[in-house]
């Protein structure tokens, strides 16, 4: 049975808190992976990312709130055995066992040895290494192995922490291929987290971003990278002269000079999209030789950057007070 | 039952790890060896007796292959299979935890599945090695006797079915303690935080309690640990030793071999809940 079938949704957290000693690691987090969906989960680190995995997974019991897997409380979680794929603390492999022999362990665990992993091994270029001890493996062989682990038994629901941490471009590219494979396909719900964040943004199409346990952004990737102030990368000459045409243009929020390739260029922030022609005619006009001009494409490193910066100013605005009347 | 997933995902990982074999071709070597070495040195002793005197030892006359067989049982043999049952059931756990892979179980079976799962899997894994072990010891015991009655000054003291039956009664009253020893490994794996923890703490108190037992006095007869073969004069594995020889002075007392079945039952059990309650509790 599938969650389009029952109706609830793979994973779904509600005002989840959890504290440690050192203070709370997550902060009344609502988050709902549905159908189909690739969430992304960032964060810097110690944000409560891979805390959120344990508690969204039952691993751990939050102080409050509830979480659930395809309706059921995330502790009783084995009641969905073989519907959550998982990659969490590293490979996890067993050692001794061979590569062909830990996917045969994980499917007997869930009651489905026999399974057929050949053509998983095959995608993730692992046929080769199917006989060799998990132990002789390196870390982004064993990886590669747990991402074959995870997608062994087709799940409904993919759990993974830094899948594409270990693993060169073009195998980053093909594991990343394989999960918006299984969302697209296979309706598969996906919560994955990455530094990674170019990677990311090539598969999410939601977003959460965790800050010191706390929901700073959550919805539609696309939507929140629309909220970036649109941007216009400028290379001219002279360039102080374009930089004095372009602070006095009316559409221009912003000019600050960036340094790309060895040849410094300007960054100025549109109040609006599509001013990139106008810019450009002005700059003309003024005698300015405009050796290229093209609108920025928001990315989610940028927005991740802005959020953080954001929370970070706000944080120290909320401090500064209170240090000034003690 | 749903543990039984878990009990043939262990018996997979221990039947095709180098580690998982060797636990169940080491004590079967130990014990078959110490027959053979046990053998050799009668042999020699009795040619030298031969060789001083004209005289064939009297010993060998009444030897039968029960006796070497017993001493393979209640030798070294069994002390590295208590010794394994030991640390199998103490990694059992916390191995997992240690290497991150305890995620991947829970997602598959409750804690409570896994405690029993993992308990069953161990026990049957040191009842194979068991059985190698008594099958490497009758080997060896075979090869210079038969397993025929006990005949001394042409009196039968005891005959080859009644000796099978008190091996086979040594044997039921003492794999249980065995048994035990890998529950109450498995207690110490839930309780532990790394495999080097559990390793410490499932060796070295029952290694200092087999030590020192007698230290105990009647109390000991209330601890899996008497019934154990190691270091232990109670255990019936032991005692097998003697009474396969049919000794005069050594019979299996009143309720013995039943004691020495019921109280590490009861412990193995009581191990198992108290490592159940804890994994139920700790965080993965």
């Amino acid at each position: 049975m599938n969650a389009g079938a029952t109706g609830q949704a793979p994973l779904e957290l509600i005002g989840v808190t959890k504290r440690w000693r050192g203070g709370p690691a997550l902060d009344g987090v609502d988050l709902v992976v549905p159908r189909g969906a690739v969430v992304g989960l960032v964060g810097p680190s110690g944000a409560g990312k891979t805390t959120l995995m344990r508690v969204a997974l039952g691993l751990l019991e939050p102080d409050a709130g509830r979480a659930s897997v395809f309706g059921v409380p995330a502790a009783q979680i084995a009641r969905n055995s073989g519907r959550v794929g998982l990659l969490l603390d590293g490979a996890a492999l067993e050692p001794g066992l061979t590569v062909a022999d830990n996917l045969e362990l994980h499917a007997i665990r869930h009651g489905r040895g026999g399974t057929d992993a050949k053509p998983l091994l095959e995608r993730l270029g692992l046929t080769r290494l199917a006989s060799r001890r998990a132990s002789r493996l390196s870390q982004g062989e064993a990886i590669r192995v747990a991402l074959a682990r995870a997608l062994l038994l087709a799940p409904d629901l993919l759990v993974l922490d830094e899948p594409v941490a270990h693993l060169d471009p073009a195998l980053a590219t093909t594991a990343l291929d394989l999960f918006a494979e299984a969302a697209r396909e296979r309706g598969t719900a996906i919560l994955v987290s990455s530094h990674q964040l170019a990677e990311l943004e090539r598969v999410a199409d939601r977003l959460l971003l965790l800050h010191q346990g706390k929901v700073l952004l959550h919805g539609d990737l696309a939507e929140l990278l629309a909220t970036i102030t649109p941007a216009v990368r400028v290379a001219a000459r002279p360039l102080e002269k374009a930089r004095a045409v372009l602070v006095r243009d009316p559409q221009v929020r912003s000019v600050t000079s960036l340094r790309v390739d060895g040849v410094e260029v300007l960054r100025v922030e549109t109040a609006t999209n599509g001013a990139t022609a106008a810019l450009n005619a002005a700059l003309h006009v003024a005698g300015v030789a405009v050796d290229s001009i093209a609108p920025e494409r928001p990315t989610l490193e940028e927005l991740f950057r802005r959020t953080l910066g954001k929370a970070a100013t706000a944080s120290h605005e909320a401090v500064a007070p209170r240090g000034a009347t003690g | 039952m749903s543990c039984l997933a878990i009990v043939r995902a262990e018996l997979f990982r221990l039947t095709h790890t180098r580690a998982g074999r060797l636990g169940v071709l080491v004590p079967a070597l130990l014990g078959g060896g110490q027959v053979l070495v046990g053998e050799l040195l009668a042999g020699v002793k009795a040619a030298r007796a031969l060789a001083e005197s004209g005289a064939i030892v009297g010993d060998a006359q009444v030897e039968t292959a029960f006796g070497p067989l017993a001493d393979g049982l209640g030798g070294l043999g069994a002390m590295a299979l208590v010794m394994i049952a030991l640390l199998t059931g103490a990694f059992t756990i916390v191995r997992e935890r240690d290497q991150g892979s305890l995620p991947q179980w829970l997602l598959a079976r409750s804690r409570g599945d896994l405690v029993v799962g993992k308990a069953l899997a161990t026990c049957l894994y040191v009842i194979v090695a068991f059985v190698a072990l008594f099958v490497a010891s009758m080997g060896a015991a075979a090869l210079r006797h038969d397993f025929s009655a006990i005949v001394d000054d042409g009196f039968e003291m005891a005959s080859a079915q009644e000796l099978w039956i008190e091996v086979a009664r040594a044997v039921g009253a003492g794999l249980p303690a065995i048994l035990c020893c890998a529950c109450f490994g498995v207690l110490v794996s839930a309780a532990t935080g790394s495999v080097g923890a559990a390793a410490v703490g499932a060796v070295v108190p029952f290694t200092l309690l087999a030590l020192f037992q007698t230290t105990l006095g009647s109390a000991a007869e209330r601890l899996f640990i008497a019934y154990a073969p190691f270091f232990s004069e109670r255990a019936p594995l032991v005692r097998l030793t003697k009474v396969a020889r049919a000794f005069s002075d050594t019979h299996w007392e009143s309720g013995e071999l039943l004691r020495a079945a019921l109280v590490p039952g009861g412990e193995a059990v009581a191990c198992l809940v108290l490592a159940w309650f804890i994994t139920r509790k700790r965080a993965a």
